[in-house]
């Protein structure tokens, strides 16, 4: 046991934060949100070739292969500087899916590739285990001799309109079923949605899309498993770029405590606005021990459904404590929009409303306590 | 990075398991239920883990410990708060008294006064607070007038725990000097609870006896070779001491235990499935719960960690302690809510849920966010040390 940083973690942790620092500034992240692409593909090639981005990606197919744990730190450190990157839809969510499902000839194809920075892969948020669809009709797939075909709409698709590759999930007779799709088709639509957190989100519409069988991730009717092996691991990564959003938060809100003075003192000699920032601290450090505890996990192959549930539920707590705490004690500068504090605020609500809500984490950790209520139950009736 | 607990801490575990098993009598709620049996059974406890080496499983061995690691203490820590801390009195000696006394004592202090905690066969109390000095502890008024050889004690003592159980020794803070800082001037004297002049009335508390006293010091003689570190310097030895203290008790441990009677209860009554199993509230609460006791877990083990590796975690083993608190509350009384009405037949009556286990809980874990350095002082340290801010009121 040890849960203090390794040499080796603390050097990945500030190589990416000297380079995050100088190539990432908060006049950076505006016109980044700002521009078509929602991500600056200069910043993007260099992270790539630090191989910050591909750590999930075996060496194999070009990755660097440093493991969950280490994706966390550098997770981490994007969220410190409200770095919107394609890191997660695209070197997590699909790099993983397509690692777990799919076909040799496609990952060969396309795994160096997504490893390098050179495509862009993407899938839709609203494909997490446990998200409210809202009744959304969504996809629905035909087949059409050694082709499928797909009609329908999928929302919140990140960074579609750079994206080579979006796996969409479709309704076909055999159950929910993950095709590759290339966003750029015939019969393919996309529109930015406005939404609260600044990454570039996009509604993708399909009309009769067609689709090689080769195109397949994860079997026919194999996507809910699919999901429900790649999303935990994106969620982890995600609660740790949450963690480095709010650990600039409350910096910012030091910041200003520090130096604001009211009533001939500054602010932060005020317990009411010192044990604010405190009780900031207080759930920022409890939301990283639990997700990268639920990393190593994962990275040991241990089962962590109950851990990853865990750091999602902390992780969203952490999120309204330190926006409502940090905005608090900023007064009306933080809510100016020349102030950065918004851009860490708007990006933790984003996440806290992505990869599952909180009742559905909440439901998957009581299910597991009830289990083992019932595991040991049985263990004194043996 | 690592979660592991090193193979011979869990080896431990299950030993140690297996011994409370055996040891600890069904009526067993800890010392602070009223039951004559309950203090000579804590040192008769005591006394046979000395005797299997692990009443100072990680003391090193030049004190009468086994060497083992910050660990297999975590792991006895653990074990013992969730079962209502079978030490008794002793769990202070040996997480915080002893080391204290390692790391400052003179060579003869530490032969004198360390075997005897190693042998389980010896209560001390500690006398820090007084009736004007509480979270401004440094500001205590209980003097220590200083002679070549000895000095004479005067002054009073509060809230102090187990004082009537008796303790045979006491770790008390006094005042050798006076200057412009308060926190100068303050001494640490080990005294023997026998010397002439010194009285102990105890208070009745809502937790039961042996929970708070006072002590009274009127003309106490205290040799000389009873100073523990540097006259007037004291202070530092005491707060790196507390530091050491607040991840000393592993309250989440206990947490954890009454979750999971709580679960037991709740979702296997021995039917399968009771009806309280498919309520929303009642699970989500519980995994509320559960979710923030592992959250003080793992922060502990961060505050541990950083021990283990030769540093002094101040700021971690506040936050550690802050986390701690809250959730040993916070079980106390969502888990009494879960009750319902039956929550309020109190431990005693064969009608208690849980056998009373939950009201106990919330009546114990009262304090817990005042003992060892209020919450709030607590954040006070947060706020300087680890945010930079300057003090505050």
């Amino acid at each position: 046991m040890d849960l203090v940083l390794s040499p080796e973690e603390e050097m990945l942790v500030n190589s990416v934060r000297a380079a995050l620092t100088r190539k990432c500034t908060s006049s950076d992240v505006r016109g980044t949100e700002a521009s078509e692409r929602g991500y600056d593909p200069g910043l993007w090639k260099l992270m790539c070739e630090n191989g910050w981005p591909a750590l999930l990606i075996p060496e194999a197919f070009a990755g660097s292969n440093g493991g969950l744990l280490a994706m966390t730190l550098v997770g981490e450190e994007l969220g410190r500087v409200a770095c919107d990157s394609p890191t997660i839809p695209c070197m997590v969510v699909f790099a993983k899916a397509l690692l777990i499902g799919g076909q040799d000839a496609l990952v060969d194809e396309v795994l160096p590739k997504v490893a390098a920075g050179a495509l862009i892969g993407s899938m839709s948020l609203g494909s997490c285990p446990g998200e409210d669809r809202w009744n959304h009709p969504g996809v629905l797939a035909t087949e059409r001799g050694c082709k499928w075909s797909l009609s329908g709409e999928v929302l919140m698709v990140p960074y579609a309109s750079s994206a080579a590759l979006v796996l969409v999930v479709a309704r076909t007779g055999m159950g929910l079923t993950a095709f590759c799709v290339d966003p750029r088709s015939n019969g393919v639509r996309i529109r930015r949605h406005d939404s609260v957190g600044g990454e570039a989100l996009f509604a993708m519409a399909l009309d009769e899309v067609h689709v090689a069988a080769d195109r397949i991730v994860g079997g026919l009717g194999g996507a809910e498993s699919l999901l429900d092996r790649t999303w935990p691991i994106a969620t982890v990564v995600g609660a740790a770029y949450a963690v480095g959003l709010c650990e600039t938060a409350l910096r910012l809100s030091l910041e200003h405590v520090r130096s604001r003075h009211q009533f001939g003192r500054p602010l932060g000699a005020f317990q009411a606005v010192a044990h604010r920032c405190v009780d900031m601290r207080l759930e920022i450090d409890a939301a990283r021990s639990l997700l990268q505890y639920a990393a190593w996990r994962l990275d040991e192959e241990l089962d962590a459904a109950v851990e990853v549930a865990a750091a999602k539920l902390c992780a969203n707590q952490m999120c309204q404590s330190v926006a409502r705490g940090a905005h608090q004690v900023n007064g009306a500068m933080g809510f100016s929009t020349e102030y950065d504090l918004q851009l860490f605020t708007r990006r933790a609500k984003a996440f806290e409303l992505t990869y599952g809500s909180t009742v559905h984490h909440l439901e998957q950790v009581a299910a597991a306590l009830v289990r083992r209520a019932h595991e040991r139950r049985d263990l004194i009736v043996a | 990075m690592n979660f592991d607990f090193p193979q011979n801490a869990e080896e431990f575990r299950k030993e140690l398991r297996a011994f409370l098993e055996q040891e600890l009598p069904s009526w067993w709620r800890g010392i602070f239920v009223h039951d004559d049996r309950a203090i000579p059974f804590t040192r008769e406890f005591c006394k046979k883990l000395a005797q299997k080496g692990w009443l100072t499983i990680s003391w090193p061995q030049e004190y009468g410990g086994a060497g083992g690691s910050a660990w297999t203490e975590t792991v006895m820590r653990e074990e013992m708060w969730a079962h209502n801390e079978p030490r008794g009195p002793q769990y202070m000696n040996l997480n915080y008294i002893g080391p204290l006394i390692m790391r400052h004592g003179t060579p003869e202090q530490r032969k004198r006064f360390l075997p005897p905690m190693a042998a389980g066969d010896v209560l001390w109390t500690q006398g820090f607070s007084e009736p004007g000095a509480g979270s401004d502890l440094a500001s205590l008024t209980t003097r220590a007038d200083v002679h070549d050889d000895y000095f004479v004690v005067n002054g009073q003592k509060i809230w102090n725990s187990f004082a009537d159980a008796p303790a045979d020794w006491c770790l008390l803070l006094v005042r050798t000097s006076r200057s412009d800082r308060k926190q100068h001037g303050i001494s640490i004297l080990l005294v023997d609870m026998g010397t002439p002049g010194i009285t102990v009335r105890p208070i009745d508390s809502m937790i039961g006896p042996h929970d708070i006293n006072e002590i009274y010091f009127e003309d106490v003689v205290i040799p000389r070779n009873c100073l523990l570190g540097p006259l007037d310097n004291g202070w530092s030895v005491v707060s790196a001491g507390l530091a050491f203290e607040r991840i000393g008790v592993a309250r989440y441990a206990r947490a954890h235990r009454v979750i999971e009677d709580l679960c037991g209860q709740l979702f296997n009554d021995g039917r399968r499935d009771p009806q309280s199993a498919k309520d929303i509230y009642s699970r989500h609460k519980l995994a509320d719960l559960y979710v923030r006791a592992e959250a003080a877990r793992l922060l502990n083990y961060r505050a541990i960690s950083i021990q283990a590796a030769g540093g002094v975690p101040t700021t971690e083993a506040s936050i550690a302690r802050v986390h701690n608190t809250l959730i040993e509350q916070m079980v106390g009384h969502v888990g009494l809510d879960l009750m319902g009405s039956l929550g309020q037949i109190a431990m005693g009556d064969p009608e208690a849920p849980l056998g009373g286990d939950i009201s106990r809980q919330w009546l114990e874990t009262i304090p817990a966010s005042v003992v060892a350095g209020a919450v709030e002082i607590q954040k006070n340290i947060i706020a300087s040390q680890s945010l930079g801010l300057p003090r505050s009121w």
